[in-house]
């Protein structure tokens, strides 16, 4: 029997790949995917304190928290295509025209 | 299954209603218009209205024992506040925006929408709103800092700016799934009653929560160690928005960790004591040292906002009544000195060319005299020198922290406003240099509306200087609604 807390879990485990992979990766593309994970890992925690407590209201934070993270894919996607025009580069170590 | 729809009091958010329908308006007009000058004239009615509105709203609160948006004299005051740095956002950008390559039929409804954004993150009582409010006014700011299509600073800005900003989502999101988690509600009133008792196994996963949104707010106002993306945003930025950013956004995020501390987590606020005074002297010794280093007025800039960031946290760890109104005094005060700095840079642009070099600034005084004028108060100002503006602001700021016990704080937040005067001066000093020989005069492209807004601007920093106290009063109404929970 798969308990609430183990949901709990693996939500917290894709919020840590997700943040160890936005720290440790380089295309920008796969650090947006990571964000995502890091969104999707939230989410589960919400359904899982939702069924823990029985209350809705962290479900519909969830559907929310679902569009939001779709408009920020579609705004940053829509930037790295800007950006991959500019330059043809999708790696972020080569984003370094501003520094000190 | 029967649905209770709640009562709504439609007028009590009439100035949140009026930016979002200019904005969606003004995306019409340019749709079937194609007129920029339309589109600019929708928003700025829309600002003004919403402004005159949020005026009548003065003083008389609404109570909102289930309601999502607060409507008291505290988001009143940030109501006109965010209005009055959008219009002067919007007339900064006047001129500006057609020789950088903006599509402006976007630009100057994305500003509403940021705008809508911050009236409602000051406003919400409910962690959904604050989450909603936060991402409609990043979003915009993406877009808006992009918004030089065909300049890489601008795209590389961008691009830096929405992977930081979601990052920064990311942690707030999964630090609310845990408050909620914790306590069972996600509405502010309500978490404010449960947190006095809860103990036991929920206490450790609700400070977990509480750590987690701040990491995802610390980044929104830039604080260290969270102010990576800062500098490199501010610099890649059309100017006018980087203003934008640096007071608007900023104050907005800042003004709700200051409800925030004040109402739902009053009770953890003393063990956020200790390390709020370690980021604070951080913020400041770090934004200054960087500052000195910079050969970018931009950039220079953007590391002192960083160590404004460090003062105002110098009051808000004191968290008395008197400290919030330093704070928020602060805000207003920092609003006018920001939206003026880089306003000087915005009219200082000549044709695509923007004066952004230390060296470009040599000897101005003696070629752009209003505009050198208009800079060297503001940076007096923002160096806290008597008479402007910006002393007033650190004078109760840093006051407010003495009288609750910090001195040690307030000593280094002197040193470190000593520190700051060398490279304000120094950018000073090099207007009024005399020239070896006298340079072309190239004519800027700012508009005379932004010049005369610039001259309003530089007025008032002298003139709140003198004469602040209609302004502390005022701030006074808003922060009595705030405590008055």
């Amino acid at each position: 029997m798969i308990t609430a807390n183990q949901y709990l879990m693996v939500g917290a485990i894709l919020f840590a790949i997700g943040v160890l992979g936005f720290l440790t990766r380089r295309n920008i593309i796969v650090l947006l995917m990571c964000i995502e994970l890091m969104i999707n890992g939230a989410g589960l925690a919400f359904v899982s304190f939702c069924r823990q407590m029985g209350s809705l209201e962290g479900q519909v934070f969830v559907l929310f928290a679902m569009v939001i993270a779709a408009v920020e894919i579609a705004v940053g996607l829509s930037i790295i295509l800007l950006v991959f025009r500019n330059r043809a580069t999708l790696d972020a170590d080569e984003m370094e025209s501003l520094k000190w | 299954m029967e649905i209770i729809f709640p009562a709504v009091n439609i007028a009590s958010i009439a100035p949140q209603l009026i930016v979002a329908t200019f904005a969606i308006l003004a995306l019409l007009v340019e749709v079937f218009s194609k007129s920029s000058r339309l589109v600019f004239a929708t928003c700025l009615v829309g600002l003004f209205v919403a402004f005159a509105l949020s005026f009548m709203q003065w003083g008389r609160g609404i109570p909102y024992e289930n309601s999502l948006v607060a409507v008291d004299n505290y988001t009143t005051f940030f109501n006109a506040l965010f209005a009055i740095v959008a219009i002067i956002t919007m007339l900064l950008s006047l001129g500006y925006v057609d020789n950088t390559g903006i599509d402006t039929g976007k630009y100057y409804p994305l500003i509403l929408f940021a705008t809508l954004g911050m009236m409602l993150l000051v406003s919400s009582m409910d962690l959904l709103l604050m989450f909603l409010s936060l991402e409609l006014l990043s979003i915009s700011m993406y877009v808006l800092v992009g918004s030089q299509r065909d300049r890489w600073v601008s795209s590389e800005a961008a691009i830096k700016y929405i992977l930081t900003g979601a990052f920064a989502s990311g942690f707030l999101l999964f630090g609310i799934a845990l408050v909620y988690g914790a306590t069972g509600t996600i509405s502010f009133t309500k978490l404010e009653s449960l947190l006095s008792g809860l103990t036991g196994e929920g206490l450790p996963l609700l400070k977990m929560g509480v750590l987690l949104m701040m990491v995802g707010l610390g980044f929104k106002i830039a604080m260290v160690p969270f102010h990576m993306w800062a500098p490199d945003v501010y610099e890649g930025a059309p100017t006018p928005i980087t203003g934008f950013l640096s007071t608007g956004s900023k104050i907005a995020a800042f003004a709700l960790i200051l409800r925030l501390f004040n109402n739902p987590f009053n009770h953890l606020f003393s063990d956020w004591v200790g390390i709020l005074w370690i980021l604070a002297v951080l913020s400041m010794t770090i934004g200054n040292v960087a500052a000195l280093l910079q050969k970018n007025v931009k950039r220079m800039l953007a590391y002192s906002s960083i160590a404004h960031v460090g003062y105002l946290l110098v009051a808000f760890i004191a968290l008395s009544t008197r400290a919030m109104e330093a704070v928020v005094l602060y805000f207003t005060l920092y609003a006018i000195m920001g939206l003026t700095a880089f306003g000087c840079i915005t009219s200082l642009t000549s044709g695509e060319k923007e004066r952004l070099k230390q060296e470009d600034y040599t000897s101005l005084g003696y070629t752009q005299p209003v505009q050198a004028v208009i800079l060297s108060v503001c940076l007096l100002s923002l160096a806290g020198i008597p008479l402007t503006a910006g002393f007033i602001g650190k004078f109760y700021l840093f006051s407010s922290a003495v009288d609750a016990g910090y001195v040690g704080l307030a000593v280094i937040a002197v040193l470190n406003s000593a520190v700051s005067l060398y490279y304000y001066l120094g950018l000073m000093l090099r207007m009024y240099a005399l020239p070896g020989r006298f340079a072309p005069v190239e004519v800027p492209v700012g508009s005379p509306v932004g010049k005369i807004v610039l001259l309003l601007l530089g007025f008032s920093i002298l003139a709140l200087g003198i004469y602040p106290s209609p302004l502390v009063g005022v701030v006074k109404g808003a922060v009595t609604a705030l405590s008055a929970l």
